[in-house]
């Protein structure tokens, strides 16, 4: 029954999810909430569903206590420590910035990883369990409330696109050319080879067809008629010649 | 990149300070300047080695490019293990070299040395002399390494034979570190050692 509240609250089109702090967001929805067990299920919620970092005002959402591992120690730094730190990149022991995960389960940011993987070329482990590693082997994660969802691995490395440039056209038989729009190319040989070299055009690929009802394609459509008798000639000529 | 590594520092240096490690008193470190460069590491002789009852400093010196590098780290305490240079203190662990990765920690490093203090590795051996007596005659080599704990690193047996070696070739003006030295090295033959030293 909680869960229609939760979803007309982050419907509402005065709160600030669209807005860049996560903080000021969670704000916004527990001021909506006057009941203290529904706040502590809703910020459970969002918990949940993949925010990016958890520096949630923990001392301003009396709910979220609850929520807490209690695994090292009574005092609430410990508890606060002991939960951030599952969101600790493995390689600046900070909160993980422009997240990325490893086939291996391990956590960076991709900064970090990208710095790391540059720093030994030849040997691409991970940092933690020395797995292999590589730059499409990781996958970005991306928060319910990040408003930027590029790919971080496109935005930090600075790592040059490469530039592949067409080769010149090979001059050759140029084929039957009228005008613009229009192509045609039409081999002959002797008689089973000029089938082939008629059907399999390699090279410059056809341009569409006109569309139907303009003039150009009546006058395709007429000198394809006259193409299509020339070649029936043709053939009857190698035929009975 | 120098402020990561300051940064990544200062939280395990604190993540040390929090460890149980520190409870058993097992390993130690403090800072040796306020640029967080340098700093002092300490760890325990592993219990059930010739080490045990010692306290070994370290020096470890972050470079600008950690974690992605990995800390230079040697012995100031002297300590006669087959890894470990005598004269130096450098030493021959793969993940301060080759191995190291960016998740590894000033804890890790220190708890892995103490490991290395437990097992080592003469086939792979930072000094060869130290080496070849753990292979070729271990007893005489616990009986070294376990003197050299006592003179450094405040362990707890002492040797009356080794000191009195030690004694004789300082009456005949030798430095106190050199005829250790040299005596560990002869297998605590007086007259081997004596004959390296002045000839």
């Amino acid at each position: 029954m909680e869960m229609p509240q939760l979803a007309a609250i982050l419907e509402q089109p005065n709160s600030t999810y669209s807005g860049s702090s996560n903080v000021n967001s969670t704000d916004t929805v527990t001021e909506h909430l006057n009941n203290e067990k529904h706040n502590e299920h809703i910020t459970t919620q969002l918990r949940q569903f993949g925010r990016p970092t958890l520096s949630v005002p923990t001392d301003s959402e009396p709910g979220l206590s609850a929520d807490k591992k209690d695994t090292t120690g009574n005092s609430s730094n410990d508890k606060e420590h002991s939960d951030e730190s599952l969101y600790e990149c493995n390689i600046c022991l900070d909160t993980a910035k422009d997240a990325v995960v490893s086939m291996c389960g391990h956590l960076f940011c991709w900064p970090c990883l990208h710095q790391w993987l540059l720093t030994r070329p030849s040997r691409k482990l991970c940092p933690v369990c020395k797995a292999a590693v590589d730059r499409d082997k990781v996958i970005p994660l991306y928060g319910r409330n990040s408003t930027r969802q590029e790919d971080p691995r496109n935005k930090v490395p600075p790592r040059p696109a490469g530039h592949r440039t067409e080769p010149e056209p090979v001059p050759g038989f140029p084929g039957f050319g009228f005008g613009d729009g229009f192509h045609m190319s039409f081999g002959i040989g002797a008689f089973p080879f000029g089938f082939i070299t008629s059907s399999l055009n390699f090279g410059e690929p056809r341009p569409p067809a006109a569309n139907r009802g303009t003039t150009q394609y009546e006058d395709e459509q007429t000198l394809s008629k006259l193409f299509l008798y020339l070649a029936f000639l043709c053939i009857g000529w190698l035929l009975f010649a | 990149m120098a402020n990561m590594a300051v940064s990544r520092i200062k939280r395990e240096f604190k993540e040390v300070m929090r460890s149980e490690e520190i409870v058993q008193c097992s390993i130690k470190i403090e800072l040796v300047n306020d640029s967080w460069t340098e700093l002092r590491g300490e760890i325990a002789g592993p219990p059930d080695t010739p080490y045990e009852g010692g306290k070994f400093i370290l020096e470890i010196k972050v470079p600008e490019t950690y974690p992605f590098n990995p800390p230079k780290v040697r012995f100031i305490t002297r300590i006669w293990h087959p890894n470990i240079s005598s004269v130096t203190g450098a030493i021959c662990l793969d993940i301060l070299k080759d191995n190291w990765a960016a998740a590894m920690t000033l804890r890790t490093v220190l708890l892995s040395l103490q490991a290395l203090l437990a097992a080592a590795e003469p086939d792979d051996p930072q000094d060869a002399v130290v080496a070849y007596q753990f292979k070729d005659k271990y007893d005489l080599f616990l009986l070294t390494a376990k003197h050299w704990t006592n003179a450094y690193a405040g362990g707890p047996h002492t040797f009356p034979d080794c000191d009195s070696k030690i004694q004789r070739l300082r009456d005949m003006g030798v430095d106190e570190h050199d005829a250790r030295g040299v005596l560990s090295k002869e297998n605590w033959n007086l007259e081997k050692a004596t004959e390296c030293l002045f000839s």
